[in-house]
């Protein structure tokens, strides 16, 4: 059986696949996610709503000055 | 972990402590109905399930069911306790309370809270219980093997947060404003491209601004329009600004929101009555499911009314979520659409507010549309935002919709730069709203991705879920299979499994082959009595799935609808799949009780009678007969005569058994005299008999098994001689009633093979004339004998 950090990462690399607008910066984030506060336990809506805003300012592409001031 | 002692005090039937001692070994506890043997069980699961007893869940057995903990004849002043003790020496007491709360000590130093009493204790009422149970059930029972509850959690909070970032983003909002601008860009724009419109809105730029400084910016652009286009519309004559106000009015729609909201209303209508119908069961439902939810695996959904256990509870709201959301997204759509339309009747009102269309308005008032002007005034667009019901919808159809047609009819001879420079206002005024989502649009497909990705994140998740959970019951199946072909040779049912059903998560079944033919269910065709055995099967697989926990397994009178042939095989599935492991089985089947004690090593497994119950202040007893030649030896020094005794009624048990493997053929008695022969009934007619039928293997042949014939003659011949003067005249002393045993266990062993160790039996024989042991070493020729 693969460890859990080779399933995750073969798990996001397959979602990854029809999502090119995807960031590294989610993945990355939603790598160590799974890999941590998501397995644990079921998480309150506060602490799903601050991992909410973290990802959504990840999917702001790096390379846009203007995208990334927000 | 091996339990070395139950002890209980007051505790359900028990009364001065009662302890079952089983020295860390397996154990066979043989009581007849109501002997207590179950309360041992009881005293297990109250550890297990903190202070809880499944069968004892009613409501006349008391908040903490301390109307049924107690011995219901407890002397004042005496406690109900219950110690448990392990083969490391530690202990768990619990001391009751009056109100059946407990206090414990010592659970800190033993593992059992990490027990789980469903894969630990097998009762006769739950032989079935999974068969029985939902797919969602099945599964629940299985995922603590599955050890997937990890990865249940992670797609569950990656579900949770998909709608946390659809919060977080305001996803829905955006959508209704881009939904907004784009029937806007449309009316106004048609099918032209991003750069048509900021192409247009530049030529605009030029024309109006054209003393302005340039801007590349196409927002900055826009407002310099609009503060161009209204100094022109300030220069115009009255009349030039009268058609101006009268073309905004006539561009107002109206009539399309109301046919919106009146379709979206007639969409609830139909979806939310039956809703409502069910709801109004929820709170009676919900009253009965509180009451269940600690015990029962069955409740009653607060939401729907459906009967379905708990652990499907949650699966099950999700589904009523998403029966929701259709209605939730009309709900929306006429949210929105009264939005528009009260922005719009907002507009109108405004417009026609105007200095600009006062004498328009003067010339109206005089007309049959008057009170469509004193409706318009009267126009409370905030209370329309909050309730807009069907009366607020004809009023606006019959009084403001002809207000907003003669301004349209009015404004339509207007001059044609006035309608030039409404027409351009128009484009500049939805470019600028345009030209404002574009970042909105792109958050929003952003966000939109992401809620799509952490989807696909989610369903990866299950489908790994899926594959090892596929992995750890094809174990399962496998051994199932294993252990129901030993309690079912050759017999059509075949292929029993546990199998993951298609296209739906968090569920489990069980198929098999039902002479040759494919069954989903076992409920759809097997007997009850084959249902027992097939739910036997599965508790002993999912147990062995945890063999490297070394905890017992407890198996209380499971065999109950079970025949003796299956019966007769359970021993070999102990045997081979958990000789290491610490077994208590409980049964009132005497028959089998006495089989068991023939088969099964005394090495490692202990014997126990319990004495029928008699009244709740004597409570639960021991019996002291003597069972083995040990036991019979250890009174040898004090009452020999006693001791010969007891091997002569061990022989009467133990040849009765034989004798009827074997088939012996003794005279028929009438009534129950059939069942009272005596050891020297069986010996006569085995040493008889024996001449033709027992057979020894020598080199390829076999032979009269001479040994054991001596050693049943001889000992029958002590037995007349000895053990009936110890019965009679208690005249025997220690050397011939130690003779006496030691001769009547040798003989017995001569029907136990010294090869295989197992006894005569029908196993793996040639023919329907044989019985012989495992590897045929010794054999009973009874059919020509």
């Amino acid at each position: 059986m693969p460890s859990a950090v080779q399933w995750i990462a073969a798990r996001i690399a397959e979602a990854r696949k029809n999502h090119d607008s995807v960031t590294d910066a989610v993945s990355v984030r939603m790598e160590e996610l799974l890999g941590g506060e998501l397995s644990e336990q079921p998480l309150s809506t506060t602490k799903l709503s601050s991992i909410a805003k973290l990802l959504v300012a990840d999917m702001v592409p790096a390379s846009s000055d203007t995208e990334a001031k927000e | 972990m091996r339990i070395e002692a139950i002890e209980m005090s007051w505790f359900r039937g028990a009364a001065d402590p009662v302890s079952l001692e089983s020295n860390c070994k397996s154990l066979v506890v043989y009581g007849e109905n109501g002997s207590g043997k179950s309360c041992f069980v009881d005293a297990v699961e109250y550890v297990l399930n903190n202070g809880k007893i499944g069968h004892l869940a009613h409501e006349y057995s008391g908040k903490h069911q301390e109307k049924a903990i107690h011995n219901t004849h407890k002397p004042k002043g005496q406690k109900t306790e219950l110690r448990i003790r392990f083969e490391n020496d530690s202990e768990l007491k619990l001391v009751i309370n009056s109100d059946g709360s407990f206090t414990s000590s010592g659970a800190e130093t033993i593992a059992m809270n990490t027990w789980d009493y469903g894969r630990t204790v097998l009762r006769q009422d739950e032989v079935a219980a999974f068969i029985r149970d939902t797919k969602g059930g099945k599964y629940s029972a299985l995922l603590p093997l599955l050890g997937l509850h990890q990865m249940e959690i992670v797609a569950e909070n990656l579900r949770q947060l998909a709608k946390s970032v659809e919060q977080q983003s305001k996803l829905n909002e955006a959508k209704t404003i881009l939904s907004g601008t784009k029937a806007k860009r449309t009316k106004t724009f048609g099918t032209d491209s991003d750069d048509q419109i900021l192409k247009k809105i530049e030529a605009l730029h030029s024309s109006y601004c054209a003393d302005q400084v340039a801007t590349q910016d196409a927002l900055s652009r826009c407002k310099n329009l609009e503060i161009a286009i209204d100094k022109r519309i300030e220069q115009f004559s009255t009349d030039q600004r009268r058609y101006l106000a009268l073309h905004e009015a006539g561009e107002i729609d109206l009539k399309s929101h109301v046919d919106a909201i009146r379709e979206a209303s007639a969409k609830l209508t139909v979806a939310v009555e039956p809703l409502i119908a069910e709801r109004l069961q929820v709170l009676e439902a919900a009253g009965e499911f509180v009451k269940k939810l600690e015990y029962g695996k069955d409740v009653t959904c607060p939401a729907c009314g459906r009967i379905i256990p708990v652990e499907a509870f949650q699966a099950h709201v999700k589904t009523e979520q998403e029966r929701l959301q259709e209605i939730i997204n009309t709900f929306n759509a006429r949210k929105t659409s009264i939005g528009t339309l009260c922005d719009n009747v907002k507009s109108l009102k405004s417009s026609i507010s105007k200095v600009d269309v006062k004498s328009w308005k003067e010339e109206l008032s005089k007309g049959p549309l008057a009170d469509n002007l004193t409706s318009l005034d009267h126009a409370d667009t905030a209370a329309l935002r909050t309730a807009c019901g069907e009366k607020d919808l004809k009023e606006i159809e019959e009084k403001l919709v002809p207000l907003r047609n003669i301004a349209a009819v009015d404004s339509q001879d207007a001059p044609v730069d006035v309608q030039k420079l409404s027409t351009d206002k128009e484009i500049v005024i939805v470019g600028k709203a345009i030209i404002t989502t574009i970042d909105l649009a792109a958050s929003a497909a952003r966000a939109e991705a992401l809620i799509s990705f952490i989807n696909s994140l989610e369903q990866g998740i299950r489908e790994e879920i899926r594959l090892r959970s596929e992995a750890v019951i094809g174990e399962i199946s496998q051994d199932m299979r294993d252990m129901w072909a030993i309690l079912h040779p050759d017999e059509p049912i075949e292929d029993v499994r546990l199998y993951l059903p298609k296209n739906t998560d968090k569920a489990i079944d069980i198929g098999l082959k039902f002479f040759g033919v494919k069954q989903d269910s076992p409920r759809l065709t097997l007997s009850e009595g084959y249902r027992n055995s097939l739910g036997l099967c599965i508790f002993l697989a999912m147990a062995k799935q945890e063999s490297d926990n070394d905890r017992p397994l407890i198996l209380d009178d499971v065999v109950v609808s079970f025949d003796r042939n299956h019966r007769g095989m359970i021993v070999e599935v102990l045997e081979k799949s958990f000789n290491k492991r610490q077994v208590l089985l409980l049964t009132h089947d005497r028959e089998w009780y006495t089989e068991l004690r023939q088969q099964l090593e005394g090495k490692t497994w202990g014997f126990k009678i319990l004495l029928p119950y008699e009244t709740p202040d004597i409570g639960i007893r021991w019996s002291h007969k003597t069972t083995t030649f040990d036991d019979a030896r250890s009174h040898l020094k004090e009452r020999p005569d006693s001791a010969g005794n007891d091997a002569r009624k061990i022989m009467d048990i133990e040849l009765a058994l034989i004798a009827e493997r074997l088939l012996i053929r003794l005279p028929f008695m009438r009534a129950d005299r059939n069942d009272r022969r005596m050891a020297h009934d069986f010996l006569e007619r085995l040493v008889a008999d024996g001449q033709k039928c027992f057979q020894k293997k020598v080199s390829t042949d076999y032979a009269t098994h001479s040994d054991a014939l001596d050693a049943l003659d001889k000992a029958d011949r002590l037995l007349v001689s000895w053990a009936n003067r110890g019965s009679h005249t208690f005249d025997v002393v220690r050397p011939e009633a130690m003779k006496l045993i030691d001769s009547c266990e040798k003989a017995l062993e001569f029907f136990k093979c010294a090869l295989c160790g197992k006894g005569i039996w029908f196993a793996d024989a040639e023919g329907a004339e044989w019985v012989q042991c495992q590897c045929g070493e010794i054999r009973w020729r009874y059919g020509k004998g």
